[in-house]
């Protein structure tokens, strides 16, 4: 029977490769430890000024699956893959739930890796450019929707949200979802002409940052109706309990000065979840280093939390693992779930930083959560914002309605 | 499996060949140069530097809109939203762009051209033309994601994200280089719509479901996709788009137990397909005048292993709206 | 030497330049109007302006010059000093 508790949305199971290592606790670890440092990108041709990356060890990037559907792979699916298989262990989910179980992937430049080798040794021919979501569909052995989200930076912000909204509606029971990017040529190349590739490291919020800096990795999140999760005795790490898009229509590229919208995705995000202001305990901000972002978001932020914005701790996710973009809300909520696990916020890295982002991000020591919810953004070129909220599922019965 | 369903008010498509929406059955024509006039499609400042497909799909959202009467404007706008499927939309361009880099380096990209390596731009300029705040979603899958943006926009109105949402596909012809064989899809498609629970629709209403077939056993496990995907009592008419991999394959094989009692009509999709056909067919069976309902299905599969179908309801109407008749002529 | 001309930088052609790179009538371009704040030009047809530039005139901008490309009268005189010393 189907009650309120099934349109609770739970997460139950976590997967992630990044720049810090494989799997959730080197993650974690990692994050504790002030995240990677950038290298180099190991592509032919990168005529660029800023070649750098947070990437994942190339040890770490597994060799398979190599090919699907006739289609070469690159490093994209093939982290995907690794991460949804540690996401599914982690939620103990059954083999036989595999098949009705859904993939909603955040995917930017999905294959490039690939296609852009092949340029350089003289092949042309073009295949699908973001095959990832199907990959791990075939990989897992699901026969049910395969949804590939291509919002750029906001991405697996919005696959949240319609995995989230999959469940809800009762249209799956728990769902796989989450983003993987690899490297990329030419989305490096159009950052460093736009003036947007910072040559340094990814350093939001700092005066002198210069723009972004990417990376590369998957993070994978297994999200369960409440009630399913606590029907077979799962463990929920935290509840994905609000979402909210909006979208600038302002310009291509640049966020709109106002910050009108992405105030309005955070407040409908927390009224989805029920929660106020007084709240949230930790912002994982969209903080990606380019000037005008981390401005704009920060005046937003003094929108949303007024007077007390300065005692709202933000986390800088980007500072430490790069601009994973279509991964980047995957890498978000993979954070914020274990931020609330924890209970505390890892240090930041230190910055100087700049008056004009007037937001606290302590980097002494990690801090202790102090309210039970954790609130992300993510926005993208063109103005398509998202903003998330997961709560701690501690404080209350698992089987409690709402 | 199944999303609420879509009641559609306006459409609007441009591709080579097509005058007005009743033409989008015809089989596509190729894209030749010169198809596509920017200058009367899209008149005004603001348009020159952008790529042909994000003009492509600024046409037919005028048109689409424009067909839908006064609905948009009557629309507040953080109730509007898009949501649009690509697929081969940026290769070309991304493939100069690339080449540029490696020839002269990435300080000679263009610099309105580098903002699309990001493939939701094509859908970007769509929200600033109609002033869209609720949502702008970019879907990519070759073959399917046309109807799989029909799906997420269905769910995102049931979830009370948005009232009127312009969903789309888009595509641009590959370069030569790329492409394996002739015919690649160019154009674009955008429906108007709205929630079905909200009354008469004009055109028709869908509903839409999806599903995956692993290509590596795709003979072995159509009927475990097939089957609950179709449903118990599919419409008679289903018009299929596939191509020749083993998923096409199979689901040719399991669509031929069915005739008899179901009239299929094979759409093919080439081997680098985009997404455009599939939500093109949808158009062109919306469109068709018609003095009674009638139930159709168009279902569509990729190599890769999505399988999506979307299942019509089409209203009586008469001829075309107005919109149809301003189609840019080719 | 005309007032228009300044080294060989002719201000009509630069002008008309301006005008066809923001898709609009020669007349809208006057020397003093803001390309920003009166012409709605972006950051990215800004860019697109300065290519332009580059190309016609011969010359190398860095992203310092860039930024103050703020009007058709600055414009010619950068452009004009640049190409006086080419």
């Amino acid at each position: 029977m189907k009650t309120s508790d099934d349109r609770r949305v739970v997460i139950t199971g976590l997967g992630a490769v990044s720049c810090v290592g494989t799997g959730v606790t080197a993650y974690w670890d990692g994050l504790l430890a002030g995240g990677g440092e950038p290298a180099d990108v190991p592509l032919p041709h990168l005529n660029m000024r800023t070649k750098k990356m947070y990437l994942v060890d190339r040890d770490e990037v597994p060799a398979e699956p190599s090919r699907h559907a006739g289609v070469e792979l690159g490093s994209s699916p093939r982290l995907a893959v690794a991460a949804a298989e540690q996401a599914l262990a982690d939620a103990g989910l059954e083999d036989r739930a595999r098949p009705a179980l859904p993939v909603v992937l955040g995917v930017e430049l999905g294959n490039a890796d690939m296609q852009e080798t092949q340029r350089s040794a003289g092949r042309t021919a073009w295949t699908t450019p973001a095959p990832a979501a199907a990959v791990v569909a075939a990989r897992i052995g699901s026969r049910a929707a395969v949804t590939s989200v291509g919002n750029a930076c906001s991405a697996s912000g919005y696959a949240l949200t319609i995995a989230s909204d999959m469940i809800r509606a009762g249209e799956a029971t728990a769902v796989l979802v989450g983003g993987a990017e690899g490297v990329t040529r030419a989305g490096m190349g159009a950052f460093n002409r736009l003036g947007a590739a910072d040559p340094v490291r990814c350093r939001p919020f700092d005066r002198n940052r210069a723009g972004t800096m990417f990376g590369d990795g998957s993070a994978m999140i297994v999200l369960e109706a409440a009630g399913h999760a606590r029907r077979r005795g799962a463990e929920p790490y935290a509840e994905l309990a609000g979402a909210a898009w909006s979208c600038d229509a302002y310009h291509q590229t640049a966020p709109d000065p106002s910050g009108d919208q992405i105030v309005r995705a955070m407040t409908d995000a927390l009224a989805d979840a029920g929660l106020g202001g007084s709240d949230v305990g930790c912002v994982i901000p969209h903080g990606t280093g380019t000037p005008l972002n981390d401005v704009v978001e920060s005046r937003a932020l003094h929108r949303m939390f007024g007077g007390s914005t300065r005692e709202v701790p933000l986390f800088s996710l980007k500072a430490m693992i790069g601009h994973t973009t279509g991964a980047a809300g995957a890498f978000a909520c993979l954070t914020a779930t274990l931020v609330l696990r924890h209970r505390r916020i890892p240090a930041n890295i230190p910055i100087d930083q700049d008056p004009e982002c007037d937001v606290w991000l302590p980097q002494e020591h990690p801090v202790p959560l102090g309210a039970p919810a954790v609130l992300i953004n993510t926005y993208a070129f063109g103005g398509n914002n998202t903003s998330l909220v997961v709560r701690d599922v501690t404080r209350k019965d698992a089987g409690e309605p709402r | 499996m199944s999303t609420g369903g879509l009641a559609v008010a306006g459409l609007g498509i441009v591709a080579p060949g097509v005058c007005r929406p009743d033409d989008a059955l015809a089989p596509a024509d190729e894209a030749v140069p010169g198809w596509f006039q920017a200058g009367s499609a899209l008149p005004g400042r603001g348009y020159r530097r952008l790529p042909d497909a994000c003009k492509y799909l600024l046409a037919a959202s005028r048109l689409a809109v424009g067909d839908a009467g006064d609905r948009l404007s009557r629309t507040a706008r953080e109730h509007r939203a898009a949501v649009v499927a690509i697929n081969n939309t940026g290769a070309a361009l991304m493939e100069e762009l690339d080449r540029t880099i490696m020839r002269d380096g990435a300080a000679e990209m263009s610099p309105s051209s580098s903002p699309y390596i990001a493939m939701s731009c094509f859908a970007s300029r769509l929200s600033v033309e109609h002033g869209i705040t609720g949502f702008s979603l970019t879907v990519n899958s070759p073959v399917t994601a046309g109807l799989e943006a029909l799906q997420l926009a269905a769910r995102a109105v049931a979830a009370d994200r948005a009232r009127t949402v312009l969903v789309g596909a888009v595509e641009e012809a590959l370069s030569p280089s790329q492409a394996t064989a002739p015919g690649s899809e160019a154009g674009a498609v955008v429906l108007y719509c709205e929630s079905a629970a909200g009354g008469r629709a004009r055109y028709g209403t869908c509903r839409v479901r999806s599903a995956f077939l692993d290509p590596a056993a795709a003979a072995s496990g159509a009927a475990a996709v097939f089957a609950p995907l179709l449903g118990d009592a599919p419409p008679c008419r289903i018009d299929a788009v596939l191509d020749d991999s083993a998923v096409g394959t199979a689901a040719a094989r399991w669509l031929d137990q069915l005739t008899g009692e179901h009239d299929v009509v094979i759409v093919p999709a080439p081997a680098q397909a985009g997404c455009l056909t599939p939500l093109r067919r949808v158009l062109g069976l919306l469109a068709q005048e018609r003095g009674a309902p009638a139930r159709h299905l168009v279902l569509a599969a990729s190599a890769q292993g999505t399988v999506t179908c979307a299942e019509l309801t089409l209203a009586p109407h008469r001829a075309v709206g107005t919109g149809g008749a301003e189609a840019p002529s080719v | 030497m005309s007032g228009n001309r300044t080294a060989d930088v002719d201000l009509e052609d630069l002008r008309a330049l301006i005008a066809e790179e923001l898709e609009l009538p020669v007349e809208e371009v006057t020397d003093e109007a803001d390309l920003k704040n009166d012409l709605g030009v972006d950051s990215l047809t800004a860019m697109e302006v300065a290519v332009q530039l580059e190309k016609k005139y011969r010359i190398k901008l860095d992203e310092e010059e860039m930024k103050s490309l703020t009007s058709l009268a600055v414009i010619h005189r950068l452009v004009a000093a640049k190409v006086g010393t080419a």
